[in-house]
């Protein structure tokens, strides 16, 4: 049995607007291990993006505790918490995932930057996950002169590139039609199977949920019902 | 209802809206006080130099002031001039060219001969005796530096009189300080007795000076004045010629002191102005799609400009007017560190403080406004050539 | 390499804004170079004008005729000229400032009589240039004084005036030329002659209460230093500073114009570009959250965001700069006449800080002051991206992924 890369423990997030109080998770324990391919689904507002949020560090939760391969993060400060994200996770989200001033190519390459790869490096491994996902025709193009398909496929390209533990795409198929969202979660299943990546996404599309191999499905910040 | 839009719609981006509020506030604070500032290095000179030795108008026997020939005198003022309602006051003189000579050196001088009480009413002459007191003679302060003289010592004139030039002795009686270096170097004081001996006259005075009611409207004042044969009035602004071209022409130079103040702010005006209209495209196209006229948004686009420039001047003026007040109470000399100025033939102080003149906030806050109404009317008029279908299809970056 | 593209790409991704903004910014550097070069070119002018009228670049006066123009207050010549001999000077001019009465038939008036070298002074003197008197006795005059006088050249007119011993002599001179100066002190009451003449005829010796040094563009600083070295107690090097106070405060005054407009326009500059930077970080609000996500920490924030400052101003400053040298180059070529605004102010020429405005103003090439206008606005484009900065890497993530 591979081991836990999230544990989360009663994990609770409320969020506030005037006199209102929306409970985004309310008390939430998950467990999500090495290589799984997770589908957390569910309504509008039913706490799927909040809780890849808290899982990736980007909010912290009111109460509970989050683990991150053995690790705690929801006490960690927010320098180490983006340390952590740059080496250990991939983002994708559902629109504007790509900097609009950077080539596609560039965009992938400006995660390994950041991590101080050197520059012949960075363009080798680009080039290498662009070939692998048969996307090297787009390397040259700035996000406004590709589809929202095609740039999603750069935005995972993006988030693999730098050989992360876990990927957290919220909602990478909102925007496309059935073609482009089979290809995109088939890619995503390709560089599970291909490199045991963890994917955690969020969606509420069925030709997503049929395909992931868990399914996690919430209502009103709660777990409803584990697959 | 337009009005109350425009309003919310300016407090939708507060940050931007204060930085381009904060913009039109500086340059209307600064313009006028520059205004205030410039105003007052120049009223405050022309004041002080006409209320010393020059006088707003002098009455002098045609011919005098072409050679200050000392036989040209006058008797008593034409009563036309004398009873003019215009004329606040006036006071004799009689005048003469002499070489003074001290202990350590000689100087040349304008001896001018005055009755005091008459010259109180008239100028502040008098109260420029810094040292000992009014009588013949009364030396400027660098005039009896370079004779090497100070009160109670003697000094011997040499003067024109009578068929050729002679010598007379005085004792210095003052000294005094008119504010102007040059002037003080050049000007002594006596009594209209013993000035007209120095001159080689028996009686007559040379001029008469007056005060008029209004200095700046002097040479309007002359048009209208009758003068009787063989007299001459030569008001202020013909004596400083040069400085009443620019005084008259003053407004001119405040227009290109906003020329090089305002586009700057409206730039930043713009700016703002042109991304809220591009950020709100949509949103316009919306509101001419549920029907409200192009007109109707090209109006409340310009409320919103000028309620900003509006709400900016409303706090910019009185923000103006109480740095000027505090200036004009406490004016700070800088005379410390540079000397006064020559400026054809105006000796102008270095003091900085304000004229609280109502026609610099006027006309910095009119021009601001014209200048934001042009450009709010610049990017407003894109509503007319606005594509309904086309902005509603757009995706909004 | 990496920050560099990714900011020079965001500045210019709103391109109008961007735009309007360098044009501000370019403009204020534009009039801070041009008015800079121009103004100085006039002070300039009007410097080598003083300089060349009255105290020369450093002159050598009696401390004590320094502060009260006494004409006991002279000095002997002869020992400086061995100390003046030095390839430092250009040339040097003597002269006599002395009072006196002048007098012709019944006409008498008190004047300032200028005793100099007219031939020597000639070639370069801005108002007896030109004037040659063919006797010793020639005296220059100004036309203010000639018309009070009566006279008109070849007339006589006689001086009464002290002679170096104090006793009243009298001294007569022919009128050679009558000149047409602005300048008031000299209109009505300057008398010009021949130094050699009023030396022999008063007894002056080779005295002299100024001896003005004209340097070949040696500091005058360092020249009156070096100078005053070797003088005796009584008599200073003054360098034209210092000899010409009224002067230095009248650029002093014209300058603080200019100063107190660039510092409004500075202050105008750093707004519009905080409220571009603001806009500009506003609008991609999503896309700072979404690098955060994806590991950039606030630091790197800051830093793309004060590069992007520092681009805009840098790229406008690099314009305003090309076209203020553009301009530039004209005006110290060919000038700006103000012929036509000075004859509507004054018939007879502008006169400022006691000197006679040129009608045409050539600008000059001052480098110090052309950067440091260029290079403070660059400063403060990247000063006034430091609240944009702050306000965008002090987001909370999540929230800018709301947005």
């Amino acid at each position: 049995m591979k081991g836990p890369v999230f544990t989360l423990k009663g994990v609770r997030k409320v969020f506030r607007t005037g006199d209102e109080e929306v409970k985004a998770l309310d008390g939430i324990d998950l467990e999500i291990r090495r290589g799984e391919f997770v589908a957390v689904v569910g309504p509008s507002g039913s706490g799927k993006t909040t809780l890849l949020n808290v899982m990736g560090g980007i909010e912290r939760p009111d109460a509970g505790e989050v683990w991150f391969m053995g690790r705690r993060i929801d006490t960690l400060p927010e320098r180490k918490l983006s340390d952590l994200r740059l080496q250990s996770m991939g983002f994708v989200f559902q629109s504007h995932n790509l900097i609009p001033t950077l080539t596609a190519e560039e965009n992938a390459e400006f995660v390994l930057f950041l991590r101080g790869v050197p520059a012949k490096e960075r363009r080798r491994r680009v080039r290498e996950v662009f070939s692998a996902l048969g996307i090297e025709n787009l390397a040259g193009r700035f996000p406004s002169e590709m589809s929202g398909g095609q740039q999603q496929r750069v935005a995972i390209a993006r988030a693999v590139v730098g050989n992360p533990a876990v990927v957290l795409a919220d909602e990478p198929t909102a925007n496309l039609d059935s073609e482009n969202t089979v290809a995109v979660v088939d890619l995503m299943l390709r560089i599970n199977s291909d490199s045991g990546t963890t994917f955690v996404l969020s969606t509420h599309d069925p030709l997503v949920i049929e395909r992931a191999k868990r399914v996690i499905r919430m209502r009103d910040g709660r777990i409803t019902l584990r697959r | 209802m337009l009005l109350l839009l425009a309003w919310r719609n300016l407090r939708r981006n507060r940050r931007r809206t204060l930085l381009s509020a904060l913009a039109i506030l500086l340059g209307v604070l600064f313009l006028i006080l520059t205004l205030e500032m410039y105003d007052y290095l120049l009223v405050r000179s022309v004041e002080e130099s006409l209320g010393t030795v020059r006088g707003h108008a002098r009455v002098v026997r045609r011919g005098y002031l072409k050679d200050y020939s000392p036989t040209l005198t006058l008797d008593s003022l034409p009563a036309s001039i004398r009873k003019d309602p215009e004329v606040v006051s006036y006071s004799p003189r009689v005048r003469a060219f002499a070489l003074l000579s001290g202990k350590e050196g000689d100087g040349g001088a304008q001896v001018l001969g005055i009755a005091p009480e008459a010259e109180r009413r008239v100028s502040s002459l008098l109260s420029t005796v810094k040292e000992g007191e009014f009588g013949t003679l009364a030396l400027g302060r660098g005039l009896a530096n370079l004779l090497g003289v100070s009160v109670g010592d003697t000094v011997r004139v040499v003067k024109m009189g009578g068929l050729g030039w002679g010598m007379e002795a005085f004792p210095v009686k003052g000294i005094l300080e008119t504010g102007s270096p040059g002037q003080d170097a050049y000007l002594a004081l006596g009594k209209i007795g013993d000035v007209r001996r120095m001159a080689g006259i028996r009686e007559g005075y040379h001029e008469y000076i007056l005060r008029l009611k209004h200095p700046f409207l002097a040479l309007k004042w002359k048009e209208s004045l009758k003068v009787p044969r063989g007299y001459e009035v030569v008001v202020w602004q013909e004596d400083m010629r040069g400085i009443w071209e620019i005084i008259r022409l003053w407004w001119v130079f405040k227009v290109i002191m906003a020329a090089f103040f305002y586009p700057a702010v409206l730039l930043i005006v713009f700016n703002t102005f042109a991304m809220a209209y591009y950020e709100r495209k949509r949103e316009f196209a919306t509101l001419l799609a549920i029907g409200i006229g192009r007109w109707r948004l090209f109006r409340m686009l310009i409320y919103e400009v000028m309620l900003l420039a509006l709400t900016s001047i409303a706090l910019s003026v009185p923000l103006s007017l109480l740095v000027a007040y505090l200036l004009n109470r406490h004016p700070i000399d800088l005379s410390f560190v540079i000397t006064n100025v020559r400026w054809e033939g105006l000796y102008i102080s270095p003091v900085v403080s304000a004229a609280l003149n109502p026609g610099n906030y006027v006309l910095s806050s009119v021009l601001m406004l014209l200048g934001t109404f042009a450009f709010g009317i610049a990017i407003a008029v894109g509503v007319f050539r606005l594509d309904v279908s086309r902005t509603l299809r757009e995706r909004v970056i | 390499m990496m920050w560099l593209k990714l900011a020079w790409r965001n500045v210019w991704r709103n391109r109008l804004r961007t735009g309007i903004q360098s044009l501000l910014i370019g403009g204020t550097v534009y009039v801070g170079v041009v008015f800079h070069n121009l103004a100085l070119g006039n002070y300039r002018n009007m410097i080598r004008q003083a300089t060349r009228m009255g105290s020369g670049d450093v002159t050598i006066y009696d401390t004590l005729w320094f502060s009260t123009r006494r004409p006991s207050r002279f000095y002997s010549v002869a020992p400086l000229r061995k100390l003046l001999h030095t390839p430092e000077v250009k040339t040097f001019y003597e002269r006599l400032y002395l009072s006196a009465f002048a007098r012709v038939d019944l006409m008498g008036f008190p004047v300032n009589l200028v005793a100099l070298d007219i031939r020597k002074e000639a070639v370069d003197h801005p108002i007896l240039k030109g004037h040659r008197p063919d006797k010793e006795d020639g005296a220059i005059l100004g036309r203010g004084l000639a018309e009070r006088l009566h006279v008109r050249k070849g007339d006589r007119i006689t001086l009464t005036v002290r002679d170096a011993k104090g006793e009243l002599k009298t001294l007569s001179f022919t009128v050679d030329g009558i000149l047409d100066v602005p300048i008031r002190e000299v209109d009505c009451c300057s008398i010009f002659g021949d130094i050699g003449y009023v030396r022999r005829s008063l007894r002056y010796g080779d005295g002299a209460h100024e001896v003005a040094i004209m340097l070949k563009g040696e500091s005058p600083e360092r020249f009156a230093r070096k100078v005053n070295r070797r003088l005796p107690p009584n008599l200073k090097a003054y360098t034209w500073r210092e000899a010409m106070r009224e002067l230095v405060s009248a650029i002093a005054m014209d300058y603080s114009g200019l100063v107190l407009m660039m510092l409004f326009l500075y202050v105008v500059v750093s707004i519009g570009t905080a409220n571009v930077l603001f806009m500009s970080v506003m609008d991609r609000t999503r896309e700072f959250g979404v690098m955060r996500a994806m590991g950039m920490k606030p630091r790197h924030i800051s830093l793309m965001v004060a590069l992007e400052g520092l681009f805009l101003g840098t790229f406008a400053t690099a314009v305003g700069l090309s076209l203020a040298l553009l301009t530039n180059l004209y005006l110290s070529t060919r000038g700006i006449d103000l012929k036509a605004i000075y004859s509507l102010l004054s018939q007879e020429g502008m006169t400022y800080g006691g000197v006679v405005l040129e009608p045409v103003i050539r600008s000059t090439w001052e480098w110090k002051g052309t950067l440091g206008y260029s290079l403070f606005v660059v400063i403060l484009s990247l000063l006034a991206s430091y609240f944009p900065a702050r306000y965008i890497s002090g987001i909370p993530i999540g929230e800018a992924l709301r947005k």
